[in-house]
């Protein structure tokens, strides 16, 4: 049951971590993008 | 003599009372395909390979014989058909409302929670650790990742887990809503939300290969599946291989759901899919859909309470991946609530991440328990 115990924790909270590592990536993706578009305009 | 070869030879003769009670079972999956409407794609396939697992004497699914097993073992066991799967639901799946609004993902995050807690309690009813992560994923809703992790954890399951899946996914409009209406209120059901921005094409080209390197760096296991489900998207977004996009869509997609689906339906023979854990299994599945979807709208609201901008609860019910399905009842029930709500394109973004969520929920289990 302990082993039952790790795997739901570690489950849990790595989904969540690698959703907020995507967060972050995408958030980053959208600021280069934007900067690269504004660079572009001007 | 010869008569009595014959008789020898008889498929009828060798009928046993489990084949017959698997004859009902795959006559229900073909019915409920054909004038239901459930999941016709899969179910179809499924209750023929049934049946046709369950004739005496045919030895279809003989080890290194039958035709049955070759699709299965080629197809299933040497993980090509899931994969294959994703690079098709990736070159259909548009991440636009995902990447207009990144916060969303973290509800395909919420979803999962449920997978989890699903697991824990089939470990409770006695089901070994593999068992239990392949009972839980289907609060998932997700068919091919069901699939891919029964075949690598317990494969005695697949049969049922994946049935399990595609009939809950049918039955989604049905399980969601009283969910979300316990957990919601009319004034949170009616919430209406701005319109998302527009995402440029350098943004969706780049979308599918930051996240094919982050997720798999951080979980290796997830790659088969993350890998060619963001691949097919890179097909579609790219617009420069067109052919291989549609490929992908149509003749591909169409192709390996003919040989998924007849290959998951020879694994149910009598011996093992008439065992009393298959209820367990079958009532498992609909507490973690149910569950899920609990998890998805609380997640939601509890992000509303850091949102400045808030997002109408009932989207976290999207996070479970049953794409379009689980989008378009929140958006059903959000019209209900006000009419002038929009919410199919907001419930999509975290449809897809939920897809993701449950790939990645999946690699963790196949990190700890393979």
């Amino acid at each position: 049951m302990s082993e039952a115990v790790l795997i739901f924790l570690n489950g849990v909270i790595g989904v969540f971590a690698v959703m907020c590592v995507l967060y972050g990536a995408l958030k980053l993706l959208g600021v280069v993008v934007n900067l690269e578009q504004k660079e572009t305009e001007q | 003599m010869i008569g009595s070869s014959f008789m020898q030879g008889l498929g009828l003769l060798h009928l046993s009372i489990g084949e017959v009670v698997m004859f009902v079972v795959a006559f229900v999956l073909i019915y409920l395909a054909i004038a239901k409407q459930f999941e016709p794609l899969l179910l179809l396939p499924i209750g023929f390979g049934i049946l046709l697992a369950n004739l005496p004497l045919t030895d279809l699914m003989k080890p290194n014989e039958g035709l049955l097993w070759r699709f299965y073992h080629y197809g299933i066991q040497w993980e090509v058909i899931p994969p294959l799967i994703f690079l098709g639901l990736g070159a259909m799946t548009d991440f636009g409302p995902l990447l207009s609004r990144p916060s969303l993902i973290f509800l395909g995050a919420g979803a999962q929670v449920g997978v989890y807690i699903t697991f824990f309690c089939a470990k409770l009813f006695g089901f070994t650790l593999p068992e239990a992560a392949t009972i839980g994923i289907i609060g998932g809703a997700d068919g091919p990742t069901t699939i891919y992790l029964a075949s690598k954890l317990a494969p005695g399951l697949l049969g049922s887990c994946a049935v399990a899946a595609y009939s809950y996914m049918a039955l989604v409009p049905i399980i969601q809503p009283p969910v979300i209406k316990l957990l919601t209120s009319e004034k949170e059901r009616s919430i209406v939300m701005k319109k998302s921005r527009k995402v440029s094409g350098l943004e969706r080209i780049l979308f599918p290969l930051v996240t094919t390197v982050v997720v798999i760096l951080l979980v290796p296991a997830s790659a088969p599946l993350m890998a060619m489900f963001m691949l097919g998207n890179l097909f579609r977004e790219s617009g420069v291989v067109e052919r291989l996009s549609s490929a992908a869509q149509n003749e591909l997609m169409n192709i390996v759901t003919i040989f998924l689906g007849i290959s998951v339906g020879a694994t149910m023979n009598a011996a093992t899919f008439l065992k009393p854990q298959v209820l367990f299994v079958f009532f498992l599945g609909l507490f973690a859909f149910a569950i899920s979807t609990a998890t998805g709208v609380l997640l939601a609201k509890a992000m509303n309470i850091f949102l400045s901008e808030k997002i109408n609860p009932m989207i976290g019910a999207a996070g479970v991946s049953a794409v379009p399905m689980s989008a378009r009842v929140v958006h059903k029930m959000g019209q209900e609530a006000n009419r002038k709500n929009y919410l199919l394109m907001h419930a999509m973004g975290p449809n897809i991440a939920g897809v993701i969520g449950t790939i990645v929920a999946a690699g963790i289990f196949l990190t700890f328990l393979k």
